[in-house]
Protein backbone atom coordinates (compact mmCIF):
# COMPACT_ATOMS: atom_id res chain seq x y z
CA UNK A 1 0.00 0.00 0.00
CA UNK A 2 1.04 3.47 -0.40
CA UNK A 3 1.86 5.54 2.70
CA UNK A 4 3.39 8.54 3.55
CA UNK A 5 6.98 9.36 5.48
CA UNK A 6 7.32 12.91 6.94
CA UNK A 7 8.48 14.54 9.97
CA UNK A 8 6.69 16.15 12.41
CA UNK A 9 7.68 19.67 13.75
CA UNK A 10 9.23 17.37 16.91
CA UNK A 11 11.14 15.54 13.93
CA UNK A 12 10.00 12.39 14.70
CA UNK A 13 9.46 9.95 11.39
CA UNK A 14 5.24 9.37 11.06
CA UNK A 15 3.80 7.29 8.81
CA UNK A 16 0.60 8.39 6.79
CA UNK A 17 -1.68 6.23 5.27
CA UNK A 18 -4.32 8.27 3.77
CA UNK A 19 -6.83 5.19 2.97
CA UNK A 20 -6.59 4.07 6.75
CA UNK A 21 -7.14 7.44 7.89
CA UNK A 22 -3.77 6.23 10.14
CA UNK A 23 -0.94 9.08 11.17
CA UNK A 24 1.24 6.93 13.63
CA UNK A 25 4.94 7.66 14.73
CA UNK A 26 7.95 5.38 14.01
CA UNK A 27 9.03 3.54 17.34
CA UNK A 28 11.10 1.10 16.12
CA UNK A 29 13.22 0.63 12.81
CA UNK A 30 15.22 -2.29 11.86
CA UNK A 31 17.01 -3.40 8.60
CA UNK A 32 14.96 -6.45 6.55
CA UNK A 33 16.11 -8.23 4.30
CA UNK A 34 17.14 -7.11 0.31
CA UNK A 35 18.20 -4.19 1.84
CA UNK A 36 14.63 -3.22 2.91
CA UNK A 37 13.72 -1.13 6.06
CA UNK A 38 11.10 -2.47 8.68
CA UNK A 39 9.23 0.16 10.51
CA UNK A 40 7.19 -0.38 13.91
CA UNK A 41 4.79 2.01 14.36
CA UNK A 42 3.22 3.66 17.70
CA UNK A 43 0.21 1.16 16.93
CA UNK A 44 1.85 -2.11 16.17
CA UNK A 45 1.88 -2.31 12.74
CA UNK A 46 4.98 -3.21 10.78
CA UNK A 47 5.58 -1.74 7.78
CA UNK A 48 8.72 -2.98 4.89
CA UNK A 49 9.89 -0.52 2.83
CA UNK A 50 12.76 -1.05 -0.03
CA UNK A 51 14.53 1.41 -1.55
CA UNK A 52 15.25 3.81 1.14
CA UNK A 53 17.59 6.29 1.30
CA UNK A 54 20.30 7.59 4.36
CA UNK A 55 18.85 9.74 6.00
CA UNK A 56 15.35 9.17 4.78
CA UNK A 57 13.87 12.11 2.54
CA UNK A 58 10.80 13.27 3.96
CA UNK A 59 8.15 13.56 2.89
CA UNK A 60 7.88 10.78 0.50
CA UNK A 61 5.32 8.48 -0.93
CA UNK A 62 6.18 4.99 -0.95
CA UNK A 63 5.20 1.46 -1.55
CA UNK A 64 5.08 0.01 1.81
CA UNK A 65 4.09 -3.82 2.77
CA UNK A 66 2.37 -4.74 5.94
CA UNK A 67 4.09 -7.66 7.75
CA UNK A 68 1.89 -8.26 10.91
CA UNK B 1 -21.92 11.72 37.61
CA UNK B 2 -18.28 12.55 38.82
CA UNK B 3 -16.45 8.90 38.95
CA UNK B 4 -15.27 7.40 35.13
CA UNK B 5 -16.88 4.46 36.32
CA UNK B 6 -20.00 5.81 36.43
CA UNK B 7 -19.46 7.80 33.13
CA UNK B 8 -18.85 3.91 31.78
CA UNK B 9 -22.22 2.88 33.09
CA UNK B 10 -24.29 5.68 31.67
CA UNK B 11 -22.75 4.81 28.21
CA UNK B 12 -23.55 1.23 28.81
CA UNK B 13 -27.33 2.16 30.03
CA UNK B 14 -27.79 4.64 26.81
CA UNK B 15 -26.65 1.37 24.26
CA UNK B 16 -28.85 -0.82 26.54
CA UNK B 17 -32.08 0.59 24.89
CA UNK B 18 -30.41 -0.69 21.13
CA UNK B 19 -30.96 -4.00 19.55
CA UNK B 20 -27.93 -6.73 20.26
CA UNK B 21 -26.46 -5.59 16.88
CA UNK B 22 -26.79 -2.28 17.14
CA UNK B 23 -25.51 -1.82 20.68
CA UNK B 24 -22.24 -3.50 19.42
CA UNK B 25 -21.90 -1.12 16.74
CA UNK B 26 -22.51 1.66 18.94
CA UNK B 27 -20.61 0.70 21.68
CA UNK B 28 -17.65 0.92 19.46
CA UNK B 29 -18.08 4.71 19.28
CA UNK B 30 -19.09 6.06 22.83
CA UNK B 31 -16.31 6.46 25.75
CA UNK B 32 -14.61 8.30 28.06
CA UNK B 33 -11.31 10.03 27.67
CA UNK B 34 -9.19 8.35 30.29
CA UNK B 35 -6.21 9.47 32.22
CA UNK B 36 -3.19 9.41 30.06
CA UNK B 37 -4.67 8.00 26.82
CA UNK B 38 -3.07 9.19 23.47
CA UNK B 39 -6.88 8.72 22.18
CA UNK B 40 -10.32 9.11 22.63
CA UNK B 41 -10.81 5.61 22.77
CA UNK B 42 -13.57 5.83 20.27
CA UNK B 43 -13.72 4.29 16.18
CA UNK B 44 -14.34 6.77 13.98
CA UNK B 45 -15.47 7.18 9.95
CA UNK B 46 -17.42 4.56 9.71
CA UNK B 47 -20.98 3.73 8.40
CA UNK B 48 -23.33 5.07 10.52
CA UNK B 49 -25.80 2.44 11.77
CA UNK B 50 -28.93 2.53 9.56
CA UNK B 51 -32.55 2.98 11.97
CA UNK B 52 -30.39 6.06 13.86
CA UNK B 53 -30.78 9.41 13.53
CA UNK B 54 -27.25 10.84 12.20
CA UNK B 55 -26.72 14.60 11.20
CA UNK B 56 -23.92 13.44 8.86
CA UNK B 57 -24.22 14.76 5.09
CA UNK B 58 -22.89 13.53 1.93
CA UNK B 59 -19.93 13.62 -0.25
CA UNK B 60 -21.61 16.37 -1.86
CA UNK B 61 -21.68 18.36 1.02
CA UNK B 62 -18.45 18.18 1.80
CA UNK B 63 -17.22 19.12 -1.46
CA UNK B 64 -19.45 21.54 -3.02
CA UNK B 65 -20.44 23.36 0.51
CA UNK B 66 -17.16 23.34 2.02
CA UNK B 67 -14.22 23.04 0.11
CA UNK B 68 -15.12 24.69 -3.01
CA UNK B 69 -18.08 26.32 -2.42
CA UNK B 70 -16.52 29.22 -1.14
CA UNK B 71 -14.02 29.84 -4.22
CA UNK B 72 -16.37 32.76 -4.55
CA UNK B 73 -15.21 33.50 -8.06
CA UNK B 74 -16.00 30.91 -10.08
CA UNK B 75 -19.21 29.40 -10.90
CA UNK B 76 -20.11 25.79 -8.49
CA UNK B 77 -22.49 23.68 -10.49
CA UNK B 78 -24.77 21.67 -9.02
CA UNK B 79 -25.00 18.51 -11.67
CA UNK B 80 -27.79 16.72 -10.93
CA UNK B 81 -31.81 16.91 -9.65
CA UNK B 82 -32.29 20.19 -8.12
CA UNK B 83 -33.01 19.49 -4.44
CA UNK B 84 -29.40 18.58 -3.00
CA UNK B 85 -28.44 22.25 -3.93
CA UNK B 86 -31.36 24.08 -3.24
CA UNK B 87 -32.14 22.49 0.27
CA UNK B 88 -28.27 23.12 0.97
CA UNK B 89 -28.41 26.81 -0.69
CA UNK B 90 -26.18 29.68 1.11
CA UNK B 91 -26.38 27.62 4.52
CA UNK B 92 -23.02 28.03 5.48
CA UNK B 93 -22.43 31.72 6.12
CA UNK B 94 -18.94 31.99 4.00
CA UNK B 95 -19.12 35.63 3.94
CA UNK B 96 -17.25 37.05 0.69
CA UNK B 97 -16.38 40.22 -0.87
CA UNK B 98 -17.57 41.29 -4.42
CA UNK B 99 -20.66 42.11 -6.32
CA UNK B 100 -22.91 38.89 -6.59
CA UNK B 101 -23.49 38.09 -9.55
CA UNK B 102 -21.32 39.99 -11.51
CA UNK B 103 -18.17 38.77 -10.24
CA UNK B 104 -18.87 36.71 -7.78
CA UNK B 105 -21.46 34.21 -6.88
CA UNK B 106 -21.07 32.91 -3.74
CA UNK B 107 -24.89 32.85 -2.54
CA UNK B 108 -26.14 32.12 -5.88
CA UNK B 109 -27.23 28.51 -6.46
CA UNK B 110 -26.47 26.90 -9.96
CA UNK B 111 -28.06 23.55 -11.10
CA UNK B 112 -28.74 21.36 -14.23
CA UNK B 113 -31.93 20.85 -12.99
CA UNK B 114 -31.82 16.82 -13.94
CA UNK B 115 -35.40 15.65 -15.36
CA UNK B 116 -36.18 12.39 -16.92
CA UNK B 117 -34.88 12.52 -19.65
CA UNK B 118 -31.58 13.60 -18.72
CA UNK B 119 -31.46 10.54 -16.46
CA UNK B 120 -32.42 8.24 -19.70
CA UNK B 121 -30.71 9.51 -22.51
CA UNK B 122 -27.59 11.21 -20.62
CA UNK B 123 -26.79 14.97 -18.95
CA UNK B 124 -23.75 15.67 -20.97
CA UNK B 125 -25.07 17.53 -23.67
CA UNK B 126 -27.34 19.57 -21.39
CA UNK B 127 -24.25 20.11 -19.21
CA UNK B 128 -22.30 21.09 -22.49
CA UNK B 129 -24.91 23.67 -22.73
CA UNK B 130 -25.09 25.07 -19.66
CA UNK B 131 -21.91 25.93 -19.37
CA UNK B 132 -22.48 28.08 -22.57
CA UNK B 133 -25.17 29.82 -21.22
CA UNK B 134 -23.16 30.72 -18.43
CA UNK B 135 -20.78 31.81 -20.37
CA UNK B 136 -22.99 34.75 -21.73
CA UNK B 137 -24.39 35.45 -18.84
CA UNK B 138 -21.56 35.48 -16.39
CA UNK B 139 -18.89 36.49 -18.05
CA UNK B 140 -16.48 37.55 -15.52
CA UNK B 141 -16.75 34.23 -13.37
CA UNK B 142 -12.96 33.01 -13.68
CA UNK B 143 -14.16 29.19 -14.32
CA UNK B 144 -16.95 26.15 -12.97
CA UNK B 145 -16.59 23.16 -10.74
CA UNK B 146 -19.12 20.40 -11.57
CA UNK B 147 -19.82 18.88 -8.25
CA UNK B 148 -22.46 15.87 -9.30
CA UNK B 149 -24.97 14.55 -7.78
CA UNK B 150 -26.04 10.86 -6.48
CA UNK B 151 -27.74 10.14 -10.31
CA UNK B 152 -24.58 11.79 -12.63
CA UNK B 153 -22.85 8.43 -10.85
CA UNK B 154 -25.11 6.17 -11.26
CA UNK B 155 -26.13 6.93 -15.11
CA UNK B 156 -22.14 6.99 -15.89
CA UNK B 157 -22.11 10.28 -17.05
CA UNK B 158 -18.67 11.37 -18.61
CA UNK B 159 -18.37 14.49 -17.01
CA UNK B 160 -14.64 14.81 -17.05
CA UNK B 161 -15.24 14.57 -20.96
CA UNK B 162 -17.11 17.97 -20.86
CA UNK B 163 -14.99 19.70 -18.76
CA UNK B 164 -11.99 18.85 -20.91
CA UNK B 165 -13.77 20.29 -24.07
CA UNK B 166 -15.37 22.85 -22.72
CA UNK B 167 -12.61 24.37 -20.53
CA UNK B 168 -10.59 24.24 -23.90
CA UNK B 169 -13.29 26.50 -25.78
CA UNK B 170 -13.07 29.33 -23.83
CA UNK B 171 -9.99 29.10 -22.23
CA UNK B 172 -11.19 28.62 -18.35
CA UNK B 173 -10.80 26.28 -15.64
CA UNK B 174 -13.62 23.58 -15.81
CA UNK B 175 -13.24 21.49 -12.77
CA UNK B 176 -15.21 18.05 -12.60
CA UNK B 177 -15.58 16.83 -8.89
CA UNK B 178 -16.92 13.36 -8.87
CA UNK B 179 -18.73 14.07 -5.57
CA UNK B 180 -21.98 11.64 -5.91
CA UNK B 181 -23.39 11.56 -2.17
CA UNK B 182 -23.20 7.53 -1.98
CA UNK B 183 -19.84 7.66 -1.88
CA UNK B 184 -18.11 7.32 1.24
CA UNK B 185 -19.16 7.77 4.93
CA UNK B 186 -19.95 11.47 4.98
CA UNK B 187 -19.15 14.53 3.58
CA UNK B 188 -15.66 13.84 4.81
CA UNK B 189 -14.84 11.95 1.70
CA UNK B 190 -16.17 15.07 -0.19
CA UNK B 191 -13.67 17.07 1.06
CA UNK B 192 -10.93 14.38 0.02
CA UNK B 193 -12.35 14.38 -3.36
CA UNK B 194 -12.36 18.07 -3.62
CA UNK B 195 -8.54 18.04 -2.77
CA UNK B 196 -7.87 15.46 -4.96
CA UNK B 197 -9.69 17.76 -8.08
CA UNK B 198 -7.11 20.71 -6.79
CA UNK B 199 -4.62 17.77 -7.25
CA UNK B 200 -5.15 16.62 -10.38
CA UNK B 201 -7.54 19.56 -12.37
CA UNK B 202 -5.88 22.65 -11.05
CA UNK B 203 -2.29 22.41 -9.47
CA UNK B 204 -0.95 21.25 -13.03
CA UNK B 205 -2.38 23.84 -14.81
CA UNK B 206 -1.78 26.68 -12.25
CA UNK B 207 0.98 28.25 -14.22
CA UNK B 208 -1.22 28.88 -17.40
CA UNK B 209 -4.01 30.28 -15.12
CA UNK B 210 -2.02 32.03 -12.40
CA UNK B 211 -2.53 35.87 -12.62
CA UNK B 212 -0.06 37.62 -10.69
CA UNK B 213 -0.68 41.27 -9.87
CA UNK B 214 1.30 43.73 -10.84
CA UNK B 215 4.43 43.63 -8.90
CA UNK B 216 4.16 40.94 -7.39
CA UNK B 217 7.68 39.60 -5.84
CA UNK B 218 7.48 36.63 -3.60
CA UNK B 219 8.36 37.28 -0.33
CA UNK B 220 10.51 35.33 2.35
CA UNK B 221 7.22 35.80 4.78
CA UNK B 222 4.15 34.72 2.06
CA UNK B 223 1.69 32.19 3.65
CA UNK B 224 -1.66 30.42 2.68
CA UNK B 225 -4.39 30.51 4.64
CA UNK B 226 -5.90 27.00 4.28
CA UNK B 227 -9.42 25.59 5.58
CA UNK B 228 -11.02 28.69 7.16
CA UNK B 229 -14.11 29.20 5.47
CA UNK B 230 -14.78 32.76 6.56
CA UNK B 231 -18.20 31.80 8.71
CA UNK B 232 -19.21 35.05 9.50
CA UNK B 233 -16.10 36.64 8.75
CA UNK B 234 -13.97 34.13 10.64
CA UNK B 235 -11.08 34.41 8.34
CA UNK B 236 -10.35 38.02 8.62
CA UNK B 237 -9.69 38.79 11.92
CA UNK B 238 -7.30 35.70 11.37
CA UNK B 239 -6.08 37.53 8.06
CA UNK B 240 -5.56 40.42 9.96
CA UNK B 241 -3.59 39.11 12.76
CA UNK B 242 -1.10 37.23 10.75
CA UNK B 243 -0.57 40.38 8.53
CA UNK B 244 0.36 42.37 12.12
CA UNK B 245 2.61 39.78 12.95
CA UNK B 246 4.22 40.81 9.65
CA UNK B 247 3.24 37.85 7.65
CA UNK B 248 1.63 38.34 3.97
CA UNK B 249 -1.08 35.93 3.31
CA UNK B 250 -0.84 35.53 -0.50
CA UNK B 251 -4.09 33.25 -0.34
CA UNK B 252 -7.06 32.37 1.70
CA UNK B 253 -8.22 29.11 0.14
CA UNK B 254 -11.30 28.96 0.51
CA UNK B 255 -13.01 31.05 2.69
CA UNK B 256 -13.53 35.03 0.94
CA UNK B 257 -10.67 33.50 -2.06
CA UNK B 258 -10.42 33.27 -5.44
CA UNK B 259 -9.50 31.17 -8.21
CA UNK B 260 -6.31 32.95 -8.49
CA UNK B 261 -5.84 32.40 -5.04
CA UNK B 262 -5.65 28.71 -5.39
CA UNK B 263 -3.37 28.56 -8.22
CA UNK B 264 -1.07 31.11 -5.91
CA UNK B 265 -1.26 28.66 -2.87
CA UNK B 266 2.36 26.81 -4.45
CA UNK B 267 4.44 30.11 -4.43
CA UNK B 268 4.04 30.54 -0.63
CA UNK B 269 6.72 29.35 2.21
CA UNK B 270 4.07 27.83 4.74
CA UNK B 271 0.26 26.70 4.42
CA UNK B 272 -1.32 27.57 7.44
CA UNK B 273 -4.09 25.43 7.98
CA UNK B 274 -7.45 25.86 10.50
CA UNK B 275 -9.64 22.65 9.80
CA UNK B 276 -6.98 20.03 9.12
CA UNK B 277 -9.66 17.55 8.77
CA UNK B 278 -10.93 19.07 5.53
CA UNK B 279 -7.96 20.15 4.31
CA UNK B 280 -4.93 18.11 5.41
CA UNK B 281 -5.06 15.95 1.96
CA UNK B 282 -3.65 19.11 -0.11
CA UNK B 283 -1.41 20.69 2.25
CA UNK B 284 0.68 17.15 2.75
CA UNK B 285 0.35 16.65 -1.35
CA UNK B 286 2.00 20.52 -1.38
CA UNK B 287 4.66 19.47 1.21
CA UNK B 288 5.86 16.24 -0.91
CA UNK B 289 5.30 18.24 -4.64
CA UNK B 290 6.55 21.69 -3.82
CA UNK B 291 8.64 21.12 -0.19
CA UNK B 292 5.71 24.15 1.66
CA UNK B 293 5.45 22.87 5.16
CA UNK B 294 2.40 22.93 6.89
CA UNK B 295 1.35 23.91 10.40
CA UNK B 296 -2.01 23.18 12.07
CA UNK B 297 -3.49 26.71 14.08
CA UNK B 298 -6.07 27.28 16.72
CA UNK B 299 -7.60 31.02 16.28
CA UNK B 300 -10.51 30.28 19.35
CA UNK B 301 -9.76 31.55 22.53
CA UNK B 302 -6.83 33.96 23.78
CA UNK B 303 -4.57 31.37 25.08
CA UNK B 304 -4.67 29.47 21.80
CA UNK B 305 -3.91 32.37 19.87
CA UNK B 306 -1.31 33.50 21.82
CA UNK B 307 0.12 29.78 21.43
CA UNK B 308 -0.72 29.62 17.30
CA UNK B 309 1.09 32.72 16.82
CA UNK B 310 4.49 31.85 18.67
CA UNK B 311 3.99 28.58 17.19
CA UNK B 312 3.75 30.33 13.67
CA UNK B 313 6.32 33.00 14.43
CA UNK B 314 8.76 29.98 14.99
CA UNK B 315 9.05 29.34 11.48
CA UNK B 316 10.11 32.80 10.86
CA UNK B 317 12.98 35.09 11.54
CA UNK B 318 13.00 36.92 14.68
CA UNK B 319 11.37 40.30 13.47
CA UNK B 320 8.53 37.92 13.36
CA UNK B 321 8.71 36.82 16.76
CA UNK B 322 9.47 39.54 17.99
CA UNK B 323 6.33 41.04 16.24
CA UNK B 324 3.97 38.26 17.68
CA UNK B 325 5.09 39.27 21.33
CA UNK B 326 3.94 42.68 20.29
CA UNK B 327 0.82 41.37 19.54
CA UNK B 328 0.09 39.35 22.04
CA UNK B 329 1.42 41.64 24.62
CA UNK B 330 -1.31 44.25 22.92
CA UNK B 331 -4.04 42.64 22.99
CA UNK B 332 -3.81 41.05 26.23
CA UNK B 333 -5.55 44.02 28.19
CA UNK B 334 -8.32 43.41 25.95
CA UNK B 335 -8.65 40.03 26.79
CA UNK B 336 -8.34 40.26 30.34
CA UNK B 337 -10.71 42.83 30.38
CA UNK B 338 -13.15 40.33 28.20
CA UNK B 339 -12.70 37.91 30.47
CA UNK B 340 -13.07 39.70 33.96
CA UNK B 341 -16.33 41.23 32.28
CA UNK B 342 -18.04 37.42 31.46
CA UNK B 343 -16.17 35.13 33.26
CA UNK B 344 -18.01 35.52 36.71
CA UNK B 345 -21.46 34.86 34.58
CA UNK B 346 -20.21 31.60 33.05
CA UNK B 347 -17.57 30.85 35.35
CA UNK B 348 -18.37 26.51 36.13
CA UNK B 349 -20.71 26.21 33.14
CA UNK B 350 -20.59 22.85 31.33
CA UNK B 351 -20.70 22.58 28.11
CA UNK B 352 -21.47 19.34 25.78
CA UNK B 353 -20.26 19.81 22.18
CA UNK B 354 -21.11 17.97 19.02
CA UNK B 355 -20.25 19.78 15.88
CA UNK B 356 -17.79 18.28 12.27
CA UNK B 357 -14.34 18.11 12.07
CA UNK B 358 -12.15 20.88 14.20
CA UNK B 359 -14.37 22.50 16.61
CA UNK B 360 -15.02 19.57 19.04
CA UNK B 361 -11.27 20.28 19.93
CA UNK B 362 -10.66 23.84 18.30
CA UNK B 363 -13.20 25.52 20.49
CA UNK B 364 -12.52 23.96 23.91
CA UNK B 365 -10.01 26.24 25.22
CA UNK B 366 -12.34 29.19 24.02
CA UNK B 367 -14.45 27.68 26.56
CA UNK B 368 -11.74 27.24 29.34
CA UNK B 369 -10.36 30.66 29.03
CA UNK B 370 -14.18 31.86 30.00
CA UNK B 371 -14.07 29.75 32.87
CA UNK B 372 -16.19 26.68 31.06
CA UNK B 373 -15.89 23.20 31.19
CA UNK B 374 -16.52 20.89 28.45
CA UNK B 375 -18.02 17.47 29.83
CA UNK B 376 -18.95 16.14 26.60
CA UNK B 377 -17.66 16.71 22.48
CA UNK B 378 -17.62 14.47 19.51
CA UNK B 379 -17.37 14.99 15.46
CA UNK B 380 -19.86 14.45 13.35
CA UNK B 381 -17.50 13.07 10.97
CA UNK B 382 -13.70 13.46 12.40
CA UNK B 383 -11.26 10.31 11.50
CA UNK B 384 -8.69 8.29 13.76
CA UNK B 385 -6.36 11.51 13.72
CA UNK B 386 -8.76 13.76 14.45
CA UNK B 387 -9.41 12.14 17.96
CA UNK B 388 -5.78 11.43 18.18
CA UNK B 389 -5.36 15.37 18.66
CA UNK B 390 -8.35 15.79 20.82
CA UNK B 391 -7.15 13.95 23.62
CA UNK B 392 -4.94 16.79 24.98
CA UNK B 393 -7.11 19.28 24.41
CA UNK B 394 -10.23 17.59 26.80
CA UNK B 395 -10.18 17.17 30.22
CA UNK B 396 -9.61 13.53 31.81
CA UNK B 397 -13.16 11.82 31.98
CA UNK B 398 -14.77 13.97 28.90
CA UNK B 399 -17.47 11.90 27.54
CA UNK B 400 -16.66 11.34 24.05
CA UNK B 401 -19.50 10.58 21.20
CA UNK B 402 -18.40 9.41 17.73
CA UNK B 403 -20.72 10.33 14.60
CA UNK B 404 -23.63 10.20 18.04
CA UNK B 405 -27.11 9.50 17.04
CA UNK B 406 -30.34 12.03 18.39
CA UNK B 407 -31.21 9.49 20.81
CA UNK B 408 -27.86 9.39 22.59
CA UNK B 409 -27.33 13.24 22.35
CA UNK B 410 -30.88 13.56 24.00
CA UNK B 411 -29.63 10.97 26.80
CA UNK B 412 -26.61 12.45 27.68
CA UNK B 413 -27.46 15.95 27.87
CA UNK B 414 -30.76 14.07 30.35
CA UNK B 415 -28.14 13.01 32.44
CA UNK B 416 -25.18 15.62 32.53
CA UNK B 417 -27.34 18.23 32.79
CA UNK B 418 -25.17 20.60 30.82
CA UNK B 419 -25.65 24.45 31.47
CA UNK B 420 -25.28 24.73 27.15
CA UNK B 421 -25.27 22.33 24.10
CA UNK B 422 -23.26 23.54 21.01
CA UNK B 423 -24.00 21.93 18.22
CA UNK B 424 -26.00 22.23 14.78
CA UNK B 425 -29.46 24.15 13.69
CA UNK B 426 -30.64 19.81 13.80
CA UNK B 427 -30.30 19.59 17.26
CA UNK B 428 -30.99 23.35 18.37
CA UNK B 429 -35.31 23.03 18.85
CA UNK B 430 -34.88 19.76 20.38
CA UNK B 431 -32.86 20.86 23.22
CA UNK B 432 -34.47 24.35 23.54
CA UNK B 433 -37.60 22.41 24.04
CA UNK B 434 -35.76 20.44 26.92
CA UNK B 435 -35.13 24.10 27.99
CA UNK B 436 -31.34 24.04 27.99
CA UNK B 437 -29.80 26.96 25.69
CA UNK B 438 -28.13 26.67 22.80
CA UNK B 439 -25.51 27.70 20.11
CA UNK B 440 -25.00 27.13 17.08
CA UNK B 441 -21.25 25.92 16.51
CA UNK B 442 -21.37 25.01 12.78
CA UNK B 443 -23.05 28.58 11.67
CA UNK B 444 -22.24 30.58 15.11
CA UNK B 445 -26.16 31.14 15.19
CA UNK B 446 -26.09 34.01 12.72
CA UNK B 447 -23.17 35.79 14.73
CA UNK B 448 -19.88 35.36 14.26
CA UNK B 449 -16.99 35.99 13.90
CA UNK B 450 -15.18 33.58 16.62
CA UNK B 451 -11.42 33.65 15.39
CA UNK B 452 -9.18 35.82 16.54
CA UNK B 453 -9.14 38.50 19.40
CA UNK B 454 -11.88 40.13 17.58
CA UNK B 455 -14.08 37.00 17.56
CA UNK B 456 -13.13 36.03 20.90
CA UNK B 457 -15.08 39.37 22.18
CA UNK B 458 -18.08 38.20 20.19
CA UNK B 459 -17.64 34.55 21.47
CA UNK B 460 -17.95 35.15 25.09
CA UNK B 461 -20.53 37.60 24.36
CA UNK B 462 -22.75 35.38 22.32
CA UNK B 463 -22.11 32.66 25.32
CA UNK B 464 -23.27 34.89 27.76
CA UNK B 465 -26.47 35.75 26.44
CA UNK B 466 -26.78 32.38 25.48
CA UNK B 467 -26.61 30.71 28.93
CA UNK B 468 -27.76 33.81 31.09
CA UNK B 469 -31.04 34.46 29.17
CA UNK B 470 -33.65 35.25 31.29
CA UNK B 471 -35.98 33.20 29.18
CA UNK B 472 -35.15 29.95 30.35
CA UNK B 473 -36.54 30.22 33.44
CA UNK B 474 -39.89 30.80 32.34
CA UNK B 475 -39.45 26.50 30.69
CA UNK B 476 -39.06 23.87 32.24
CA UNK B 477 -38.18 20.51 31.09
CA UNK B 478 -40.81 17.89 32.11
CA UNK B 479 -37.79 15.71 33.99
CA UNK B 480 -36.43 18.52 35.90
S1 LIG C 1 -26.82 11.95 -1.11
FE1 LIG C 1 -26.97 12.24 -3.34
S2 LIG C 1 -29.09 12.86 -3.72
FE2 LIG C 1 -28.68 13.16 -1.51
S3 LIG C 1 -28.02 15.34 -1.33
FE3 LIG C 1 -26.17 14.07 -1.56
S4 LIG C 1 -25.76 14.10 -3.79
FE4 LIG C 1 -27.90 14.75 -3.50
Amino acid sequence: MKVMLRTNAAGQLLVYVAKKDLEEEVVAQSPGHHQTQIFTLSNGWELEIAGLSDPIQTPQTVEAKRLN
Amino acid sequence: MATLEDKKALIQEVLDAYPEKAAKLRSKHLDVKEEGASDCGVKSNKKSVPGVMTTRGCAYAGAKGVVWGPVKDMIHLSHGPVGCGYYSWSGRRNYYIGTTGVDTFGTMQFTSDFQERDIVFGGDKKLDKLIDELEILFPLSQGTTIESECPVGLIGDDIEAVARKKAKEYGKPVVPVRCEGFRGVSQSLGHHIANDTVRDWVLPKADEYRKLPEGYEPGPYDVNIIGDYNIGGDAWPSRLLLEEIGLRVICQFSGDGTFNEVVMTPLAKLNLIHCYRSMNYICRFMEEKYGIGWLEYNFFGPTQIAKSLRKIAAQFDETIQAKAEEVIAKYQPRMDAIVEKYRPRLEGKKVMMMVGGLRPRHVVPAFKDLGMDVIGTGYEFGHGDDYKRTAEYVDDGTIIYDDVSGYEFEEFAKQLKPDLIASGIKEKYVFQKMALPFRQMHSWDYSGPYHGYDGFEVFARDMDLAINNPTWSLIKAPWA
